[in-house]
C-alpha cells in the first residue's frame, strides 16, 4: 500500500507538469534511441561482413608470402598434391590494370588465377562460362569481366566474344560474373579475371600473389594448416616464411573488430543517456523544491523518510523508463528508416534490454539524491516555505 | 476518571543558532486530559508556535518530558515520531496545508494510506469524515473549487479520519471571515461535547472563549493556566 501511494503520488508529480516531464524525458528517449540504433548498425556491419566471408565458403585457406619468399604456380600444385586434407589449391596473381575495348577505356582489379580458384571462391558466371585448366595450360587468352566492368567498357551492348585489350594483348571475352555487390567499401564487381599463367606473361613475372587453397572439410582445417605451415618450414627453413589464415580465423578476427566497433558506438550513445540522466536529476531537485510543503504536510500526517524516498525515486525511475520505452520505438524507427536507405541495421533483444536496464539504472541512480534530499526534509520548516 | 492525553513536565527548548541560544521555552509544566478543549495563547515569539510543534511531535524538547498517550517521546526516531503524529494526532493549520492536485476525498485519504488497511476501507472512513464536517457533496472537489470555511472543514475532516486521540489546530481560523470562524468553532465544540480532546493555538479571545481552559505562555514561560470561564468575567 505504501509502493501504491508512492506510484500515485509520483503520476501526480509527472502529470502535474507535463511539458516539464516531457522535455526531461526527452534526454532519454534521445540516449535510448542513439544506443539502440547505433548497435543496431554496429550489429548489422557485423553481420554483413560476416555472411559476405561464409559465402566464400568456411573451409578456404589463404596462404600469402610474409615477404622474402616468392610464390610460384608449382607451390599450389605442391599443397594440393601433398596435403591430404587440402581438396585443391590455385594460385592468384592481383594487380590492377588499364582495360581498352575500341576507344574506350577502364582501370579494373586483375585476377590471374589457376583453374580451380573459381571453384574455391564459389565464383559463378552470369553469362558465358569460366575458364577451366586447359585455358590456364594453354596460356589461353579468355577473359571473365565483372559487371562493372562490362557496364565501362561496352556500355550497354553485350560483351560476350569482344576483344579487351591489356597491355597490347587482346582477351575475349568468354563470361560475365555474377554480381557481388560492394564488400568493405570496395566494389566486387569491378573485376577481370584472365588465368594467371597469361596474366603472368603479359605482365613478365612468374610471381603470384597468393595460394587459395580448399580443405576437404571444414573439421579439418587446422590440420590443413598446419600441414602446409610445415611443408613451407622445410622448403624455406624458417617458420615465418608465409602466413596461413583459414576462413574460420578471418571470421574470428572480423567478429571482434566489428564487436569492439558495437561496444564503442553503444558506448558513446550511452554517454547521451548519462546526460539524459543528469536532466532527470535536475528536474527531480527542482520538483523536490517546489514540493517542499507537499512533503511536509505528508511528514505531519505521518509519511515517514522511506515513504518520501520512495515516492520520488518511482517518480524519476518512472520518467526514466517512460523514456526508454518511447527511446527504444524511435530507436525501432530509426533502424527501419536506414535500413530504408539500404544499409543494415538489426535491433536484437539484447539491445532493447541493454536499454531498458540501463535507462532504470539511469532513473534510479538520478533519483536517489534528490529522493534523499525530500526524505530528510525537516517538516516544520517544509510546512512553513512559500 | 479521565486519563492523561499529554503530560508535558518541565520542558525546554533552545535554538541554537551558533552566535545566539534563543529559549523559546523555559520549563514548562502541564497534562492535558482526555474531553478537555485548551486554548494555548500568548503574544507572537511567546513560544505557543514551539510548544504546539512539541506536542504535534515535529520537534523534539531539549530538556523535560512529553508523554502522548503514554507513550515518551524522547529518544524517537524521526521514523518513530511520524508514526505517533499518524496514530494519535489530527492536525488543523492557518493555512489549511491541502494538496491542491488532489481532492477533497482524496486530501483526507491522505493519513490514512500511512497506515496498513485496505484501500477501500479508507475510502469508507474518509468518506465518513467529510459527511461529519458536512461535505459529502464537495467530496470531488479540488480546493481551489472550495470556500476558505470549506478547505478547513477538509482539514478537520483529514484529521478526523485517523479517530485521533488529540486534535491540534494552529490559528485554525486565522485565514477565516467571522462567519467561517463562528461555524468552526461550533464545529468543534460540537466535536470536545463528544469526546474529542481539542488544543487549539490562537490569539484571538473569542476563538479561546469557546475552550474549557486556557494556558497562557509569555516569553517561553507558563503564566496562566485558567478556567475560560475566569476570562469572560473579567
Amino acid at each position: 500500500m505504501i509502493l501504491r501511494e508512492g506510484l500515485r503520488a509520483a503520476w501526480m508529480g509527472i502529470t502535474g507538469n507535463i511539458l516539464r516531464s516531457a522535455l526531461t524525458t526527452l534526454g532519454i528517449i534521445i540516449g535510448v534511441a542513439a544506443v539502440i540504433t547505433l548497435i543496431g548498425v554496429g550489429q548489422g556491419a557485423q553481420a554483413d561482413i560476416t555472411q559476405e566471408i561464409n559465402r566464400l565458403g568456411t573451409n578456404s585457406i589463404l596462404i600469402a608470402s610474409r615477404g622474402e619468399y616468392r610464390f610460384s604456380s608449382e607451390d599450389a600444385d605442391e599443397i594440393a598434391n601433398r596435403v591430404p586434407t587440402v581438396q585443391r589449391a590455385a594460385p592468384v596473381l592481383t594487380t590492377t590494370l588499364a582495360l581498352r575495348w575500341g576507344t574506350e577505356t577502364h582501370r579494373a582489379n586483375a585476377e590471374g588465377a589457376g583453374g580451380s580458384y573459381a571453384d574455391i571462391i564459389g565464383l559463378e558466371v552470369e553469362q558465358g562460362r569460366l575458364f577451366d585448366e586447359d585455358d590456364v595450360k594453354n596460356r589461353g587468352r579468355v577473359a571473365v569481366i565483372g559487371s562493372t566492368v562490362a557496364d565501362e567498357l561496352f556500355a550497354g551492348r553485350s560483351p560476350m566474344g569482344e576483344s579487351i585489350h591489356i597491355q597490347g594483348q587482346s582477351f575475349t571475352v568468354i563470361g560475365i560474373m555474377r554480381p557481388q555487390g560492394a564488400a568493405m567499401g570496395q566494389d566486387r564487381d569491378n573485376l577481370i579475371m584472365v588465368p594467371i599463367t597469361t596474366l603472368q606473361r603479359t605482365l613478365r613475372t612468374d610471381r603470384i600473389s597468393m595460394i587459395y587453397a580448399q580443405g576437404t572439410s571444414s573439421e579439418d582445417i587446422d590440420l590443413a594448416t598446419s600441414h602446409i605451415e610445415r611443408i613451407f618450414e622445410v622448403l624455406t627453413g624458417r617458420d615465418d616464411s608465409i602466413a596461413v589464415t583459414s576462413q574460420s580465423q578471418i571470421l574470428e578476427i572480423v567478429d571482434a573488430i566489428t564487436g569492439t566497433l558495437t561496444v564503442m558506438l553503444g558506448a558513446i550513445a550511452s554517454i547521451s543517456l548519462v546526460v539524459g540522466g543528469i536532466g532527470i536529476m535536475n528536474i527531480m531537485l527542482v520538483s523536490v523544491k517546489e514540493r517542499t510543503r507537499e512533503i511536509g504536510i505528508r511528514k505531519a500526517v505521518g509519511a515517514r523518510r522511506r515513504d518520501i524516498l520512495l515516492q520520488f525515486l518511482i517518480e524519476s525511475i518512472a520518467l526514466s523508463l517512460g523514456g526508454g520505452f518511447l527511446g527504444i520505438l524511435s530507436g525501432w524507427g530509426l533502424t527501419a528508416l536506414i535500413r530504408f536507405f539500404g544499409l543494415t541495421a538489426i535491433i536484437t533483444p539484447s539491445s532493447v534490454l541493454l536499454a531498458c536496464g540501463f535507462s532504470a539504472a539511469v532513473g534510479l541512480a538520478s533519483g536517489v539524491y534528490p529522493a534523499m534530499q525530500a526524505a530528510r526534509l525537516d517538516p516544520i520548516q517544509s510546512l512553513r516555505y512559500e | 476518571m479521565c486519563e492523561a492525553v499529554v503530560q508535558i513536565t518541565d520542558v525546554h527548548r533552545i535554538y541554537d543558532t551558533g552566535a545566539v541560544q534563543v529559549h523559546a521555552l523555559r520549563g514548562v509544566s502541564f497534562d492535558i486530559h482526555s474531553g478537555e478543549m485548551v486554548a494555548i495563547m500568548g503574544p507572537s515569539g511567546s513560544g505557543k508556535s514551539t510548544l504546539m510543534h512539541t506536542l504535534g511531535c515535529l520537534d523534539r524538547p531539549t530538556h523535560g518530558r512529553y508523554l502522548l498517550a503514554g507513550e515518551d517521546i524522547a529518544d524517537r526516531s524521526d521514523d518513530e515520531l511520524a508514526r505517533l503524529r499518524n496514530r494519535y494526532l489530527g492536525f488543523v493549520f492557518q493555512e489549511f496545508n491541502l494538496l491542491p492536485s488532489m481532492t477533497a476525498l482524496d486530501n483526507v485519504i491522505l493519513p490514512l494510506t500511512y497506515r496498513p488497511m485496505a484501500q477501500a476501507r479508507r475510502r469508507e472512513r474518509a468518506e465518513q469524515a467529510l459527511e461529519q464536517v458536512g461535505l459529502a457533496d464537495r467530496m470531488h472537489h479540488r480546493p481551489n473549487q472550495l470556500s476558505g470555511g470549506q478547505k478547513q472543514r477538509v482539514a478537520v475532516a483529514r484529521s478526523l479520519a485517523t479517530d485521533p486521540s488529540l486534535l491540534l489546530a494552529d490559528e485554525p481560523t486565522g485565514n477565516l471571515d467571522s462567519e467561517a470562524q463562528e461555524d468552526l468553532m461550533r464545529f468543534l465544540t460540537g466535536l470536545n461535547a463528544d469526546g474529542m480532546t481539542v488544543v487549539i493555538v490562537t490569539h484571538e479571545e473569542d476563538v479561546a472563549g469557546h475552550c474549557g481552559r486556557i494556558i497562557r505562555l509569555l516569553d517561553g514561560e507558563m503564566v496562566a493556566d485558567e478556567p475560560a470561564g475566569e476570562v469572560a468575567n473579567r
